[in-house]
């Protein structure tokens, strides 16, 4: 069984502690990693990312890889912050968990060094683990940040609004992987389905990556097998697109 | 009239001159043997009911050597695992002949699947079985927490029990909806009587649901209210309860005004609200720990004046602990001074007709009415507490309670109110040595559950859960299946299977501190970190009780810090991972229940072994003073806060040190 362990932790702790306080900090001698999967989780507040990321990392973690999961959310502005996201990560069977590191940020502003070091910080995060997941707060910065340096970038929708909500530009345009999160007290979440699987799916990007739509209940962890095969398929094209040389 | 319909005056006609209100104790602590001991003592000093409470393990289905149990066994209740506590509680106890009451919820039908097992093996007939289960679920999900499955099937279980006592344990009251939790987090009267109302007319529907017939469970619902300081609006507040009950047994569940007075008769009874009162913890105080019996004097007095059926008068050392044997005692000998001295029970509604207690009822009855009709505009109690109605009016009238008691206390002639003196470190002594006494019952729980486990067939256990589980699958009573799996599965064992089936609690809507911004401003003096400061803040244990926990999370972002919330219910290994990996500056924990010198002394030897020893650690809770003391000196950790002994600027100005001005 793979695990971080203690030693690893704890750099991978601090280290990110330093890319975040010295906006300029790097390592040197770090070179790139390949073998690192990194996935992002985008959508607007409250869709229900990170209630969604608890059953995607209880299903990754089946699989065996050990799993980073950075987590952002913004800061208010006096300064401090609530980042709560953690919380929703609680879970018998992930609290402990030797294979999974958690750690939460809050992006200090628009210009902090969160958002300048971001991309070094997954680059660096990527040489403890197999797969990286980094959900950021909706709508900003970061967000921009996020689509350069992850593999497979996934955007949670809420159901909520009508079919040109669907097509307007923004975030849709970049994303992979479409996951529209059903909740209970959304009755036409089946209808606002359907429309997403027309307006957004099965369009192709210029990397030749057919889009996916899936419909997943974060909450009773409905459909959440169905969307991680989804992001297999995406990692899987990935490979094949860079071809024989790996 | 006394014992007319609406009953506003008493439910029976001469009222306290043919049935005194039992005299309930507080009883429950350490392992089934010492609880046994206590409830002997209670009998000779004159008590004539008990009033058991379990520890936080059992009351949140979990057994002494989970996890999360350390430093809570048998701290605040007995600790029941097995069948055979419960045995050994009531061993040489005439159960038949007592009227037990047992303050438990989320695990209530397991708890009283054990006691009627008990019963069976010693030959006692479940018909002459007297006594009370507060068994109210929803209750535990507007205040104190105590839940363990989703609502609608922790709503299932409780009426399961409630039916299998209907049917079959005639004299049994199988919910005791409590208006005392809510009021106990600062909400209004009028709410205090209209919440237990609505979670009755719930579980009557969903009895009626069943079969049952109206006036087959209600003589068994009762009520759980508070006695506060305020005495004339107390009196009326059980006054209006019982004219409001009344008017909705008639109005909603039709059951007619009676012509005839049969006091037997079931119909009638139906219409009774029967009122179980408790002396208000939350005007405890610390500070000269013996004023208390005068405060608990005079709120027994109300309850006798309001006609109450049961009476829990609090010792006067009771918000330090399950109470020491004196104070005991002295709640008892309050009641029974007040019931034979004062004269009063001589008079049923002695007061009824003073205008200033009329005019009081009606404003009460009529707010409690009106906040009755608007759960049920919502949709009944289930659907207000999803959209958080309860919490959120609990919530606000909390908030207004705590400025104006700020403002209160420090007007000049409140002095006495927040004042010390030096006599208090040895009115605290007794209390002391019986906690030091304490520290030991956890060693022998666990010892208990090892023999027990050690004893019994695997294969019968497995055998159980599974039958338990799949009546779970079901929709039949679960209570049969429960009495035949209590007598070899504990009770973390059953609860384990029940959540396989149902799942674990939904979360729920999250009501945050009650500091205002000028107490919080007061609390950290203005001051605010110069660099980003990470802080992990935590709970450890089962404990439910928020108010420190979320008051952290306010006084921390006051000061411009980056707060990273890791919820209730964390073990210190938890912590120590979280910490470790977020790098945090600081962890914050709050403690209430169990014993805080090892809750921190746990997560320091956590953080040792991560290798973070460097992080610092801010605690805060309601502690004894030794205990303090044992933190700080023993422990070295410096910043603890025990609200009202301790100064909240020292930690600051230790903080100035570490992180600079």
């Amino acid at each position: 069984m793979k695990k971080i362990t203690w030693t690893q932790r704890n750099s991978l702790a601090q280290g990110l502690s330093l890319y975040q306080k010295y906006k300029h900090f790097t390592i040197p001698a770090l070179e790139e990693t390949n073998s690192c999967w990194v996935i992002g989780v985008t959508g607007i507040a409250a869709a229900g990312k990170s209630t969604l990321i608890n059953p995607l990392i209880k299903t990754l973690r089946k699989k065996v890889f050990t799993v980073a999961a950075l987590l952002i959310d913004p800061s208010s502005e006096d300064g401090s912050a609530l980042l709560a996201d953690r919380n929703e990560l609680r879970d018998p069977k992930l609290d402990l968990d030797d294979g999974l590191f958690v750690r939460s940020f809050a992006t200090r502003g628009v210009k902090s060094a969160l958002t300048v070091a971001l991309p070094k910080m997954i680059g660096f995060t990527k040489h403890f683990v197999d797969i990286v997941i980094v959900e950021t707060a909706g709508a900003g910065q970061t967000d921009v940040e996020i689509e350069n340096c992850v593999d497979t970038l996934v955007q949670v929708l809420a159901p909520l609004g009508g079919a040109l909500t669907l097509e307007k530009s923004g975030q849709n345009e970049k994303a992979h992987i479409f996951a529209v999160n059903e909740r209970e007290s959304f009755t036409n979440t089946k209808q606002f389905f359907a429309l997403a699987e027309i307006k957004l799916g099965c369009k192709t990007d210029a990397n030749g990556w057919t889009k996916k739509v899936f419909l997943v209940n974060a909450l009773e962890k409905k459909g959440i097998a169905e969307l991680v095969e989804g992001l297999w398929a995406h990692k899987e094209f990935l490979e094949n697109k860079k071809g024989p040389s790996t | 009239m006394p014992g007319k319909y609406p009953f506003k005056a008493g439910i029976y006609p001469r009222m306290y001159k043919d049935k005194k209100p039992t005299i309930r104790q507080f009883a429950g602590m350490g392992t089934a043997r010492h609880t046994n001991a206590r409830l002997k003592k209670i009998d000779k000093f004159g008590g004539t009911g008990y009033s058991i409470a379990m520890d936080l393990p059992t009351l949140y289905g979990d057994d002494s050597d989970a996890p999360l149990s350390r430093h809570e066994v048998g701290w605040d209740g007995v600790a029941i695992d097995t069948s055979q506590d419960v045995y050994d509680m009531f061993y040489g106890i005439a159960i038949d002949q007592k009227s037990v009451s047992f303050t438990i919820n989320a695990s209530a039908a397991d708890f009283m699947a054990r006691y009627l097992s008990v019963a069976q093996k010693r030959g006692i007939y479940p018909s002459r079985l007297r006594g009370t289960i507060q068994n109210n679920i929803y209750g535990e999900h507007y205040s104190q927490n105590e839940v363990l499955f989703p609502l609608k099937q922790g709503v299932r279980l409780g009426v399961d029990l409630m039916e299998f006592c209907a049917k079959y344990i005639p004299d049994w009251y199988f919910v005791s909806c409590q208006g005392y939790q809510p009021r106990e987090s600062l909400c209004s009267p009028a709410m205090e009587i209209a919440l237990p109302f609505a979670c009755a007319i719930g579980y009557a529907r969903k009895l009626l649901e069943r079969g049952l017939k109206f006036e087959q469970f209600a003589p068994r619902f009762s009520f759980f209210f508070d006695s506060h300081n305020n005495g004339m609006e107390e009196i009326a507040k059980y006054r209006a309860a019982r004219w409001l009950w009344a008017e909705i047994t008639h109005r909603l569940f039709k059951i007619p005004i009676p012509r005839k007075y049969d006091l037997k008769d079931p119909k009638l009874q139906s219409m009774w609200c029967r009122i179980h009162v408790q002396t208000a913890g939350c005007t405890l105080q610390r500070n000269r720990p013996l004023n208390n019996i005068m405060r608990v004097s005079n709120q027994v007095l109300w309850a006798i004046l309001g006609g109450a059926q049961s009476i829990h008068a609090n010792a006067f050392d009771e918000l330090y602990c399950v109470p020491t044997e004196k104070g005991v005692r002295i709640a008892i000998d309050t009641q029974l001074i007040q019931l034979h001295e004062s004269g009063f029970s001589d008079f049923p509604d002695a007061f009824g007709g003073a205008r200033a207690l009329e005019t009081e009822t009606e404003r009460l009855y009529e707010e409690a009415k009106r906040e009755v009709a608007n759960i049920e505009n919502i949709g009944g109690i289930a659907e207000a507490i999803k959209v958080a109605y309860p919490q959120k009016k609990i919530h606000e009238n909390a908030v207004k309670e705590i400025a104006k008691l700020e403002k209160w206390k420090n007007e000049p002639d409140k002095q006495y109110f927040s004042a010390k003196d030096e006599y208090q470190e040895s009115e605290l002594a007794d209390i002391v040595r019986e906690l030091e006494e304490r520290r030991g019952f956890e060693k022998e729980q666990l010892e208990r559950l090892r023999a027990f486990k050690k004893d019994r067939s695997e294969i019968a256990v497995q055998n159980t859960l599974d039958s338990v589980k799949l009546a779970a699958e079901r929709k039949e009573n679960l209570m049969p299946v429960l009495i035949a799996a209590v007598k070899v599965a504990t009770t973390g064992e059953i609860h384990k299977a029940l959540r396989e089936v149902w799942g674990g609690p939904e979360a729920m809507p999250l009501i945050t501190s009650r500091l205002s911004r000028e107490a919080t401003l007061k609390l950290t003096g203005g001051y605010k970190f110069t660099v980003p400061m990470r802080v992990l803040i935590a709970k450890g244990g089962h404990d439910g009780h928020t108010v420190g926990f979320y008051a952290m999370q306010d006084v921390f972002r006051a000061m411009g810090a980056e707060v990273i919330h890791l919820g209730l219910r964390t073990t210190p290994e938890v912590i120590a991972k979280a910490a470790a990996e977020e790098d945090v500056d600081m962890v914050g924990i709050s403690a209430m229940i169990g014993y805080a010198p090892g809750f921190f002394e746990d997560i320091q030897k956590c953080l040792q072994e991560v290798g973070r020893r460097d992080i610092e650690i801010i605690g805060g809770g309601i502690m004894l003073p030794q205990d303090e003391k044992t933190i700080k000196e023993k422990l070295g950790i410096k910043n603890i806060y025990v609200p009202g002994t301790s100064d909240f600027g020292q930690i600051i100005s230790n903080l100035k040190e570490k992180f600079g001005q």
